[in-house]
C-alpha cells in the first residue's frame, strides 16, 4: 500500500468518497482540526486508503498551504484515494455541507443564533467533540510517542500552540528541521 | 453576471493567498468584503458567530453568507467555488510531489520531527474545545484562564463528554453518529431539566 501512489477509483468508489466527506462536513463544529478523527476513522479504520501515519502527514501539508486546513486535508485524501477526481468528489463532499446549511440559515441567521435548543445541541456536539480529539490523539500518539524526544517535541508543540498561539505553520517548519538534524546527528552516530 | 464574476475573483485572491486557514482568514475577509461594500464589520462578526454553530470552515461559512445576501444562491456557489478552487490546485500539484517524496529518507527525518509536533497541535485544538465546553472559557484559552474558570466547572458536560469517548473508544461507536447523538442529548437535556444545559 505504502508504494502505491495514486490509484483508479471505481465509480462506487468516488460515490462513496463524495458521500463520506459530505458526512464528515456535516459534523465538523469547532474547527479545522475537528477532521482529524472523521478521516482518521473513514478512511484510515473503514476503508484504508490512507494509513495512520499519513493523516498527520497530510494534516503538516495542509497546514502548511493556503486556504481552508479541512478542505486541503480532504483534497490530498481524496487524492490518495483516487487522483484527481477523487479530489474533486471530496472537495464537493466536505463544502456542500456548509454551502446548504449557510444558504439556509443566512435567511434566519438572528433567530438561529438567539435559539436556546441550537445553544443545548452545540453545547452536547461541543462534548462530543471533545471526546473525539482526545481519542484521535491517543490513536495518532501510540505509534510515535516511543521514546523521550517524540514525547518532548509533543508537549512543546502542545505548549507553544495552546499557550503562547504560535502559528501552526512555524510549527510545522520548526519541527521538520529539527527531525531532520536530529535524524541526522543519530546517522553519523550509528557510523562513527 | 459581472457581479458573480467579481466575486469569484476574489474569493479565489482570498483562497489563494490566506495561510493558516479558519480565523487567521478574518483579517483579510473583512478587508476584501467591507472594502467591496458586499459585508458590513458587523456581519462579519454574526458570520463569525454563525461559523461556531454551523458545521464547517468559516472561509465556506463566510463565502456563503456574501455570496447568497448579494446574489442569491448563484452568489453562494460562485463564491464557494471561488474561495476553494486555488486550494484545489496548490493542494493537488503539492500532493503529487508529496506521495511520491514521502518515502524519500530526507523526507522521512523531516517528517520524524513534524508527527509528534502535529500530535502536539492536535492535542492544542482539543484543550480549546475542551475549554469552552467544560470551563466555557469562549476565547483566549490558555492554561491562565483554565486557573481562573476552576471555580465553574461544568460537570454535566464531563459527563456527557466521557460517555462519549467511552462509547467511540471501547464500543467502537463512528465519531459521525457520536456528534449527533450528543447534540440529540443537549436538546433532550435542555428540554428535561431547563436550566441545567
Amino acid at each position: 500500500m505504502s508504494e502505491r501512489k495514486t490509484r483508479k477509483a471505481t465509480l462506487k468508489e468516488l460515490f462513496s468518497l463524495f458521500w463520506t466527506t459530505f458526512k464528515i462536513g456535516a459534523v465538523t463544529f469547532g474547527g479545522g482540526y475537528v477532521i482529524v478523527p472523521l478521516l482518521q476513522r473513514e478512511f484510515v479504520q473503514k476503508y484504508h486508503y490512507i494509513e495512520e501515519n499519513d493523516i498527520l502527514d497530510i494534516v503538516a501539508v495542509s497546514q502548511a498551504l493556503p486556504g481552508v486546513l479541512s478542505v486541503n486535508a480532504c483534497i490530498m485524501v481524496g487524492y490518495r484515494a483516487g487522483g484527481v477526481i477523487g479530489a474533486i468528489c471530496t472537495t464537493l463532499g466536505v463544502v456542500l455541507p456548509s454551502l446548504i446549511t449557510l444558504s439556509i440559515i443566512s435567511l434566519f441567521y438572528l433567530e438561529f443564533a438567539s435559539n436556546t435548543y441550537v445553544a443545548a445541541a452545540l453545547k452536547g456536539i461541543r462534548a462530543g467533540v471533545v471526546a473525539l480529539m482526545v481519542s484521535a490523539v491517543i490513536r495518532l500518539g501510540k505509534p510515535i510517542l516511543k521514546n523521550w524526544i517524540s514525547w518532548a517535541i509533543f508537549l512543546t508543540a502542545f505548549v507553544l500552540v495552546f499557550q503562547f498561539s504560535v502559528h501552526a505553520i512555524l510549527i510545522v517548519i520548526g519541527s521538520a528541521v529539527l527531525g531532520l538534524i536530529l535524524k541526522l546527528a543519530i546517522l553519523k552516530k550509528e557510523e562513527a | 453576471m459581472e457581479l458573480l464574476f467579481e466575486m469569484m475573483l476574489t474569493f479565489m485572491r482570498i483562497g489563494a493567498f490566506s495561510f493558516g486557514g479558519g480565523y487567521a482568514m478574518i483579517p483579510l475577509f473583512q478587508k476584501e468584503l467591507v472594502g467591496h461594500g458586499w459585508m458590513l464589520v458587523s456581519e462579519v462578526a454574526d458570520v463569525i458567530a454563525i461559523s461556531e454553530m454551523t458545521p464547517g470552515p468559516f472561509a465556506v461559512n463566510a463565502a456563503t453568507f456574501a455570496g447568497v445576501k448579494m446574489a442569491g444562491l448563484p452568489g453562494a456557489i460562485f463564491a464557494t467555488f471561488g474561495v476553494v478552487f486555488p486550494s484545489v490546485i496548490i493542494t493537488l500539484v503539492v500532493a503529487r510531489f508529496f506521495f511520491g517524496f514521502q518515502k524519500k529518507p530526507a523526507v522521512q527525518a523531516g517528517l520524524w520531527g513534524i508527527r509528534p509536533a502535529v500530535t502536539g497541535m492536535i492535542m492544542a485544538a482539543a484543550m480549546t474545545i475542551a475549554c469552552a465546553s467544560f470551563f466555557g472559557i469562549h476565547s483566549g484559552a490558555d492554561f491562565i484562564a483554565i486557573a481562573n474558570a476552576l471555580d465553574h466547572i461544568d460537570w454535566v458536560s464531563i459527563g456527557l463528554s466521557a460517555a462519549a469517548f467511552v462509547a467511540m473508544y471501547k464500543f467502537k461507536l463512528s465519531p459521525i453518529i457520536t456528534v449527533f447523538v450528543c447534540a440529540g442529548i443537549g436538546i433532550l437535556l435542555h428540554m428535561l431539566v431547563p436550566g441545567l444545559f
